[in-house]
């Protein structure tokens, strides 16, 4: 997969109820590059969970193009949502295997699994695992239809700090074992610094793109959050439009 | 002071409780039989010698069972399409408006109508007999599994879709568990409601089973061959609870916290 082009000229929501039809998505056009983390940073609230339904294929009522289509060859998509949306009836093993395509074999999710440090709690049900635990398996589900392209929304909210950073170091040596485009929503902008190749910051309504911005601090420096908050306060000088967003 | 402690602590035991009530209950049969003094009410004891030489001359278990196969007929077929039709009305909501009316039109017509339109359309064969039945059990499995289809969990579904489940594996391990709840009330009930409407049938148009059996005691006026038949059957229907539906719920219940 080289790249795929996000091209949503109208998305709008019909009227419900009393609610009149709502314009969410107006113009928004950007590219995504072959294994780049790109980090989508907006309000609460202004359509970005609508924007990964899109192109996860959830949601085909809208005007424009997701390039490749289905014709073409369309991307396999692994989707972490704000919520785990794990059926707790079945064990978080067979959860994984349900989400497998045909072709992968089940010792990936053996792999995962130890990766992710779940290997003891395969057969568990949901119900018993911990918040940060479930969200795990959620990661460890889309990681292993092995997608060329990985959304995530917004995966680690209402976790608490440490456990936030653990998964995010257990999802970073994921992608780096298996490389693969990533969608990563969020409006935390230290954590998409943290995170991503390129931010791109979307303001609504409706939503559009406001900037995109590379993030040139290495990888390996990344820890240290000096470097990430001086990046930050520099980000906010120069693109003055980006602090009202925050 | 402890051994009355010990007595409170075994009274509280559901197991004991069961019992006291139940020996309860025969002890009030026994004491109004006695006073009464009648053949309208004959002492337990009088219906169990009865029980037991039915049981014996092999009249009794060849009833029984032709119930309990009309039982199982009507049920099967009743639950199959009726978690069928329910389906589609829970999620399709112009389907589900437009056969709203039929619903309280079928829920609202008393079984023994149903049961004698059957017999005078189609005759006093085992189909119309079966067929009744299922008219009368229909709506009712059609509304709760309705209810059930209404309330499917969104997120999940959604899961499914962007996960590539496809039909099966969507209905087998999204659906179908959260469907099982209201399975399983509509068995429930379905079963205590089949059973009493299917003796009226036999009742009235079939040559064997429970419900002719009730109705030659019934012109005999023999209430004690009334009230063995009927201790059977509730004993019948009690062991399909503990034997069959409550490790079914067990089973089915296991991932909760």
């Amino acid at each position: 997969m080289t790249e795929v082009r996000i091209d949503i000229q109208d998305k709008t929501f019909p009227a419900a109820g009393d609610a009149r039809p709502h314009q969410a998505i107006a113009g928004l056009d950007f590219i995504l590059h072959s294994n780049e983390f790109v980090c989508l940073v907006g309000p609460s609230g202004c359509g970005k969970t609508t924007l990964l339904n899109i192109i996860a294929g959830l949601d085909r009522d809208f005007r424009g193009k997701i390039t490749p289509d289905e014709q073409g060859g369309a991307p396999r998509i692994g989707y972490v949502f704000q919520n785990p949306r794990l059926l707790p009836w079945r064990t978080v093993r067979e959860n994984i295997a349900l989400a497998l395509p045909e072709g992968i074999p089940d010792s990936t999710i053996d792999s995962l699994l130890a990766a992710m440090n779940l290997s003891d709690m395969q057969h568990v049900y949901p119900e018993r695992l911990s918040l940060g635990m479930s969200r795990r398996v959620a990661i460890i589900r889309a990681f292993a239809v092995d997608p060329d392209i990985l959304l995530l929304d917004e995966p680690f909210v209402s976790l608490d700090p440490p456990t936030a950073r653990q998964v995010r170091s257990l999802l970073l040596r994921l992608w780096e074992q298996r490389p693969h485009s990533i969608l990563f929503v969020t409006h935390d902008l230290r954590e998409a610094i943290t995170l991503a190749d390129r931010l791109i910051f979307l303001n609504a309504p409706p939503m559009h793109v406001l900037s995109e911005i590379p993030v040139d601090i290495p990888r390996a420096d990344r820890d240290d959050e000096a470097a990430v908050e001086a990046f930050r306060q520099q980000l906010i000088a120069n693109h003055p439009k980006i602090k009202t967003l925050l | 002071m402890s051994p009355s402690l010990q007595l409170r602590a075994n009274w509280h035991s559901p197991r004991v409780l069961h019992t006291l009530s139940l020996l309860l209950f025969l002890g009030l049969w026994q004491g109004l039989a006695s006073y009464l003094n009648s053949m309208a009410l004959p002492p337990p004891v009088a219906v169990a010698e009865v029980l037991w030489r039915e049981i014996v001359s092999g009249q009794l278990p060849h009833h029984l069972s032709i119930t309990l196969l009309r039982l199982l007929a009507s049920f099967s077929i009743a639950m199959l399409f009726g978690c069928a039709i329910g389906i589609v009305l829970g999620r399709n909501r112009q389907l589900d408006y437009f056969f709203d009316n039929w619903l309280v039109i079928l829920l609202n017509i008393p079984a023994l109508v149903t049961i004698i339109l059957c017999y005078i359309w189609f005759g006093l064969v085992e189909s119309a007999a079966i067929l009744a039945v299922v008219i009368n059990k229909l709506p009712n499995v059609v509304v709760t599994i309705r209810e059930g289809a209404r309330t499917l969990d969104q997120d999940l579904l959604e899961m499914a879709r962007s996960y590539h489940f496809g039909r099966r594996k969507t209905f087998l391990h999204v659906v179908w568990p959260q469907l099982h709840p209201f399975v399983m009330s509509a068995t429930r009930t379905g079963l205590a409601l089949i059973w009493k409407i299917i003796l009226v049938v036999e009742l009235l148009g079939r040559s064997d089973g429970m419900g002719y059996q009730l109705h030659l005691f019934f012109q005999l006026f023999d209430v004690a061959g009334i009230l063995a038949y009927t201790i059977a059957f509730v004993a019948v229907i009690q062991l399909i609870e503990v034997l069959l539906l409550k490790p079914l719920d067990e089973r089915s219940q296991r991932w909760r916290r």
